[in-house]
């Protein structure tokens, strides 16, 4: 079977009880979690219920799903019943949907996506302002501004408390207050106290969601653990049901999911999970000293995995001295301890995978005098990686969505195929956008700009496969001018001359004689008569509308799959607000955040995420946890986002607020602290705030840097030098630079001087 | 028909005598065919007056079916009704005794009304929505007010259908609560408050929903001396068939008839029982009503094969009892392995029927599919793969809005445009959708019109169009056919009063519709007359409310209120070569039997709906409840698992040759399916 140390013991050994393994990244968590749940159903052993596999993401999931299936299938084992692997929310949803009425639910309530969610905060925050604009006001530091600048500081300043009260209700829920419960403890506090307002709001936001018949995430899990408590015979049934309770990921579980899981579990829990890869902390309410703590109780059996295969040993060095420096030489002591010592071992030389080689040393660092080199450079270096190991994955990992964008646009610009592992991304939102683009036009037809976006993104692709299914450089080029002429042209018409001229055909005449000869052309007019037959549909009936666009669009699995949950959706949607518009209806589907996100990710997951050679994948350093590439870009190293000493620039600190507000988000939660009674000492809670921060961040920097397998490029930008916003790199990249420069790192064996000057 | 046998034949020709027969069955034994036939004897044969005998019938179609197979041959009127039909119109007749003898009711001048389960949601509503905002109505509940009207208007059915007094509703749904708190119990107050306040003002009123017209009639009509002589007197001999579905306060009726009537012929199918949800009894019936009358046992099933039978039995006692029989999986049992999506489910589905008709002779007419969620986009996809092979499909459950269809949604935009203080603006859409429906001109000259009507200010309406590149881009004999619509709704808004939006309607109906430059089907003229019939109903109800009557008709309407149906609607559904489309209730209700069932989403949670909700309760609120006792989880997971038992027996029952299965692991959100259903059949199917 090919285990490893630590693999073989869960494998071979753990038949029940409480067991945590402790793995490094690249340990082959999900390969050896799915090989013992196949070898226990193989034996028998998890009799007479099924084995539950609880890990983080819908993607995970279908991982977990079809490694499992497959391996029992080459066994002969027919067992889809005998194992079950969910999210934490697909559990509770599962746990609620048993006995809705017991949290006074109707059984239809729906779970709020994110860009809802959001809509119903902003507005509990208007009506809470209506009645409390002075005390609204109080925090912004007016002293400082100028009356231009103090509108704007307001406008600002509304828009960040959703996430501060969102943050807040987060906390409330995680410790199972009720927002009437929370205004009362929160009654002797004073006016400027923003848990008070984060309470007064909480009551707002619930009653919102209630009448609405919704239920946000954090009521999920708070929810189905008050069923089971309320419920004992449900707990029981769930006990009989999961003889096995397994957890994915353990580090970022929470305080509700570790009792939820514990619950269930009946005594046999098995926990996996890397504490030095605990990267939710700061925007969830998990802690990876739930894991911590559960691995450390006396009847926990640990068993650890320290080998990987993932890496060059180059890169293993790497990520094992970023480990002991922030250990022992770490510029803010109180945060040596955010990394355990838990080093990498590259696996033995009789191992079957075998850590990959390179010919030259691999990593390389560099410093840009701005965001927009840097991000140039990269892309430039990445074409030249392309070209010259065409089968090798390459990922760019950047800290914020924004950039994201940033980065696309550019490759786009430069015909480099990329993708994006974000829930809002444009390939994933693709069949949403189609047809949104179409119903856009179909609510306003007379205008030509829609009917020429309409046309670009759904009628006539941007890239056709030639006869050789080969993609040419400059026919794509050539394409995208004669799109860009169409577009020009359409913008400019009266479309009806087009659509239904009065004569019944078009007036060639007045089509640029250009645009007659190409190509793209003749595609247009060979699909004018599907446009007509979707502009005919009758628009009263907009679910059926939504069906007929999929139908005309020939969409495939998938995307038929996501227009009939659009479909659904519209009908129920119109029926709760019949002042939906078609235009409205489009403008939420062409929005990157909409609210069938969810369930387009659901369907895209399903296919499972593979890196494919030749593509690039762009994603968050977040969104990159559990995955790995030949090639990784690790971007923006700046003290903005990979904070080192405690003067640096933080994320969360807002310049318009009076200086004792600057950080909302950590004054709450030591408000909420002191009033729960919980022991903080004596720390600042805006400085406890910024530890929590640096110590994640460096996290997070592991995290990236062990996603590499074989090359890895880590750069930052200084811009600005000398003035007010000034962006500087941060001080793991110069750190990491210097040993790099001093060649400590490189794998015994080889040879520097030798590697110099190679394909990298 | 299915020929009668000898035992049956007796049954119908029996002489004029004086017997109280059960017929008892299963499904598909021929009950009601019997009981047609012996009715049919009763009149033709023994000259008995069709008008004195009374036949109670669960629902619409059964009653269709009845009026199918009851031309007789003698000209007497027909009784045949269902129960709230009967309470109906025995209120309309006695309404003087009952005003005489109830003094709730304040407005006696006016003829008494009664109220669609709609109108009644809507007004129930109504009073929830301004409380839950203002007072704080219902904290802690996570459901929307027009959830929570409906169960409060099911509530109230339900209570007085098994007798118990309105105001004991909350009191006894919280008692029986097993886990209570303080929070539950003011959510049963707030509910017990709102439904006195609505019953009290429409009592006052004069009208009546389906609960209060069942109470009004047994406190009120049918304890007066004067209506009992009368009713005894009219009625003779009774028929009633699927008693077993029948509310108490049914069953009471009924055993109050026994002593007075000379004959009464009941059917009884002793495996239903699946309608509790909807206030039927069974166990009530057994004891009120078995001992009083003669049983008559039928045997066999004609609708299933023998195979069918036992497996469908089979599938019983594993749902319900746990014992594990093995049948192995063939020809007559197909069970499909799961797809991932629910949409791959359903378009497999709807090819392996296509492949059911083109490859193994079978017709259309020969397959039902089932769905727990047989919704408008179920029905398109399915729909469109059939139409491929030239298949019909018929959705048998009643879905579809009054907004659906473009003929009625114009003749609402019209109202819109003609009464702008309504506060009901039409949008673009629909006012593009009107004017492409009266000028016949295509989607993009209608949508230019269309900005024009709504960029008016302060409302929308049909401007002069005079400037000339618009004319010229609209075309001049659009123009005028435009300007006829303007001059029409110009003349409207002159007069001094608007019409009663009934009268709206008509008038639009008849002056504009129906004239020739418009297309009308034949199923929009039937569609305009329901959407007339329901305004005229609501605005009778709910002007008495003062509320304008025409506005909030309006509003409703664009809440997707579910259009009216007319019986040939019904009718056309359940006759004809097509695939039915059902959910598995109202393919049970209707007497319909398929060679083919489809069952799909068989892992879905839906097929065993939980009893006991946020604000109801239907074990609770019913007869054979004893006041006091605790509805324990226990109790929840056996009628669970009977429903399921129950509902699937009924169901393969009515399956002639063969039954298909098909899943999928995704819900239709996108959330594991984890219901029972499927592991019952794998349990047992080899």
């Amino acid at each position: 079977m090919g285990l490893r140390k630590g693999q073989r013991e869960l494998v071979e050994q753990y038949r029940g009880g409480y067991c945590g393994i402790a793995a490094i990244p690249g340990g082959g968590k999900t390969h050896c979690l799915s090989l013992w749940a196949v070898e226990m159903i193989s034996q028998g052993l998890h009799k007479p219920g099924k084995i539950l596999i609880v890990t983080y993401m819908n993607s995970a999931v279908n991982n977990f799903k079809q490694r499992i299936a497959s391996e029992l299938q080459k066994r002969g084992i027919a067992a889809n019943k005998d194992y079950f692997v969910s999210t934490i929310h697909g559990l509770c949803l599962q746990i609620i949907k048993e006995k809705p009425d017991l949290i006074s639910a109707d059984e239809e309530f729906e779970i709020i996506d994110d860009v809802n969610k959001v809509h119903i905060l902003s507005s509990s925050i208007q009506e809470w302002k209506r009645a409390n604009a002075d005390r609204f006001k109080t925090f912004v530091d007016e002293s400082q501004l100028s009356a231009n600048s103090l509108a704007k500081a307001y406008e600002e300043w509304e828009s960040k408390l959703s996430g501060v009260i969102l943050g807040a209700i987060r906390e409330f829920k995680a410790r199972g207050i009720k927002p009437l419960e929370a205004m009362e403890k929160c009654r002797g506090l004073g006016g400027t106290s923003l848990l008070k307002i984060a309470a007064d709001i909480y009551e707002i936001y619930d009653r919102k969601l209630k009448t609405g018949g919704y239920f946000d995430f954090d009521d999920m899990l708070y929810n189905a653990k008050r069923v089971l408590e309320l419920d004992s015979s449900l707990l029981e049934r769930y006990r009989k049901k999961f003889t096995f309770v397994c957890e994915d990921e353990a580090q970022d579980s929470n305080l509700i999911q570790s009792e939820i899981l514990t619950m269930i579990a009946n005594g046999n829990l098995l926990r996996v999970g890397d504490s030095n890869q605990a990267i939710c902390g700061s925007f969830t309410s998990s802690d990876f000293t739930f894991f911590k703590n559960f691995c450390e109780l006396p009847q926990t059996t640990v068993y650890s995995i320290t080998q990987s295969s993932r890496n060059t040993k180059d890169i293993i060095n790497l990520a094992n001295y970023f480990v002991r420096y922030v250990r022992e030489r770490h510029p803010v002591p109180e945060c040596r301890e955010s990394l355990l010592p838990q080093y990498i071992e590259p696996v033995g030389d009789d191992d079957e995978r075998k850590n990959p080689v390179t010919p030259e040393y691999g990593i390389k660092a560099k410093v840009f005098k701005s965001w927009e080199e840097e991000a140039a450079a990269v892309v430039m270096q990445l074409m030249h990686l392309m070209k010259a190991n065409q089968d090798k994955t390459i990922a760019v990992l950047v800290p914020a969505a924004w950039k994201i964008e940033y980065l696309v646009g550019l490759m786009e610009e430069r015909g480099v195929p990329c993708e994006q592992l974000d829930n809002t991304s444009k390939e994933r939102n693709r069949t949403v956008r189609r047809i949104g683009r179409i119903i856009d036009f179909f609510a306003l037809p007379e205008s030509g700009e829609k009917l020429a976006e309409m046309v670009n993104e759904c009628f006539i692709p941007d890239n056709p496969e030639d006869a050789a299914g080969m993609k040419n450089l400059e026919t794509i080029r050539s394409r995208k001018q004669h799109k860009q002429m169409l577009a020009d042209y359409l913008k400019g018409i009266s479309t009806e001359n087009i659509l239904y001229p009065l004569g019944g055909e078009i007036d060639l005449n007045k089509v640029p004689e250009e645009l007659l000869e190409t190509q793209v052309w003749k595609e247009f007019e060979q699909k004018l008569e599907v446009i007509k037959d979707i502009l005919g549909f009758p628009g009263t009936v907009i679910e059926k509308l939504i069906l007929y666009i999929s139908e005309k669009l020939a969409f495939n699995r998938e995307e038929r799959a996501i227009a009939q949950k659009i479909a659904s959706d519209v009908r129920y949607l119109m029926s709760q607000d019949p002042h939906w518009t078609l235009s409205k209806l489009a403008q939420e589907l062409l929005s990157s955040k909409n609210m069938f996100n969810f369930f387009a990710n659901v369907v895209w997951e399903l296919k499972g995420y593979e890196p494919k050679p030749g593509i690039v994948t762009v994603c968050t350093y977040h969104k990159s946890k559990g995955l790995e590439w030949d090639v990784v870009f690790l971007t923006s190293l700046n003290y903005a986002d990979f904070p080192v000493s405690l003067k640096d620039k933080f994320i969360g600190e807002y310049w318009f607020l009076k200086q004792e507000y600057r950080n909302p988000q950590a004054i709450i939660k030591s408000e909420l602290q002191k009033l729960m009674g919980e022991d903080i000492s004596n720390i600042d809670p805006v400085m406890a705030s910024k530890l929590e921060t640096i110590s994640e961040k460096a996290r997070l920097l592991y995290v990236g840097i062990t996603r590499a397998k074989e090359y890895l490029f880590l750069s930052g930008f200084h811009s600005n030098q000398g003035k007010r916003n000034e962006s500087l790199p941060s001080g793991y990249l110069l750190e990491l630079m210097n040993y790099i420069s001093a060649g400590n790192g490189q794998a015994s064996g080889s040879n520097p001087g030798e590697r110099k000057g190679c394909a990298v | 028909m299915y020929g009668l046998d000898e035992k049956a034949k007796k049954i119908v020709e029996m002489p004029n005598a004086d017997r109280k027969i059960i017929l008892k069955g299963p499904t598909g034994c021929g009950k009601s065919t019997l009981l047609l036939e012996r009715y049919r004897f009763m009149v033709e044969s023994l000259k008995i007056p069709s008008d004195r005998i009374l036949i109670l019938l669960l629902n619409r179609t059964q009653s269709l079916d009845w009026r199918k197979k009851t031309v007789l041959k003698s000209s007497g009127a027909v009784w045949r009704t269902s129960y709230y039909g009967f309470i109906q119109s025995e209120i309309r007749t006695y309404y003087p005794i009952v005003l005489e003898n109830c003094s709730e009711i304040v407005n006696k001048q006016i003829k008494p009304t009664f109220l669609t389960f709609e109108s009644a949601q809507f007004l129930v509503s109504k009073v929830i929505d301004k409380h839950r905002e203002r007072r704080g109505l219902f904290a802690g509940v996570t459901s929307f007010t027009d959830r929570i009207a409906i169960d409060l208007t099911a509530n109230l059915v339900k209570a007085a259908t098994s007798d118990i007094p309105c105001h004991e509703i909350g009191e006894r749904l919280y008692s029986a609560l097993e886990l209570k708190d303080e929070t539950k119990r003011q959510v049963f107050r707030d509910a017990d408050g709102i439904l006195s306040a609505y019953r009290k003002k429409c009592l006052e009123l004069g009208i009546f929903d389906f609960g209060m017209a069942v109470e009004v009639y047994n406190r009120y009509l049918f304890t007066d001396e004067r209506y009992r002589e009368h009713l005894f007197r009219r009625v003779q001999h009774v028929f009633a068939d699927n008693i077993e579905e029948c509310v108490p306060t049914e069953v009471d009726f009924i055993y109050s008839l026994l002593p007075n009537v000379k004959s009464c012929m009941l059917g009884y199918n002793f495996e239903g029982g699946y309608g509790e949800a909807f206030g039927g009894n069974h166990e009530y019936m057994k004891q009120k009503l078995i001992n009083g009358c003669e049983t008559i046992e039928m045997g066999k099933s004609y609708t299933c094969s023998s195979f069918m039978s036992e497996f469908s039995e089979m599938l019983f006692d594993s749902i319900e009892n746990g014992k594990r029989g093995r049948v192995s999986e063939g020809a007559n049992i197909e069970k499909t392995p799961p797809y991932e999506l629910r949409s791959e489910m359903l378009e497999a589905a709807a090819e392996r029927v296509c492949a059911l008709i083109s490859s193994n002779g079978y017709k259309p007419s020969d397959i039902a599919i089932l769905s727990t969620h047989a919704d408008p986009v179920s029905e398109y996809v399915i729909e469109k793969i059939l139409q491929r092979q030239g298949i019909k499909l018929k959705n048998l459950s009643r879905k579809s809005r009054v907004v659906d269809n473009p003929f009625t949604q114009a003749l609402i935009t019209l109202a819109q445009l003609c009464h702008p203080d309504y506060g009901e603006h039409p949008n673009r859409d629909d006012v593009k959708a009107l004017i492409r429906l009266l000028l016949k001109i295509d989607p993009v000259r209608s949508s230019l019109l269309a900005g024009e009507v709504c960029s008016r200010k302060p409302f929308a309406e049909f401007p002069d169009v005079e400037f000339p590149g618009l004319v010229e881009r609209i075309g001049y004999h659009n123009v005028e056919k435009y300007e006829k619509i303007r001059d029409w709704i110009k003349l409207y808004k002159a007069q001094a009063v608007p019409l009663p939006i009934n009268e709206f309607f008509q008038k639009v109906f008849l002056e504009i519709l129906i004239s020739k430059d418009v297309d009308v089907l034949d199923s929009d003229i039937l569609q305009a007359k329901n959407l007339i019939d329901s305004a005229r109903t609501f605005a009778d109800v709910v002007s008495r409310f003062n509320m304008n009557a025409s506005r909030e008709f309006l509003a409703m309407v664009r809440r997707g209120i579910k259009s009216a149906e007319s019986i040939f609607e019904i009718e056309e559904r359940l006759g004809g070569d097509f695939v039915l489309l059902s959910t598995p209730v109202a393919y049970l209700a209707s007497s319909l039997s398929n060679k083919v069932i489809i069952l799909t989403s068989l892992s879905s949670r839906n097929w065993t709906p939980r009893s006991v909700k946020e604000l109801s309760n239907a074990h609770v609120l019913t007869k054979t409840w004893e006041k006091g006792d605790i509805y324990t989880e226990e109790m929840e997971e056996r009628n669970q698992k009977r429903y399921l038992a129950l509902l699937t027996r009924a169901l393969l029952k009515r399956c002639g040759e063969k039954l298909i299965t098909f899943e999928s692991n995704l819900s239709a959100n996108g959330y594991e399916n984890d219901g029972d259903l499927s592991e019952y059949f794998d349990s047992i199917l080899t």
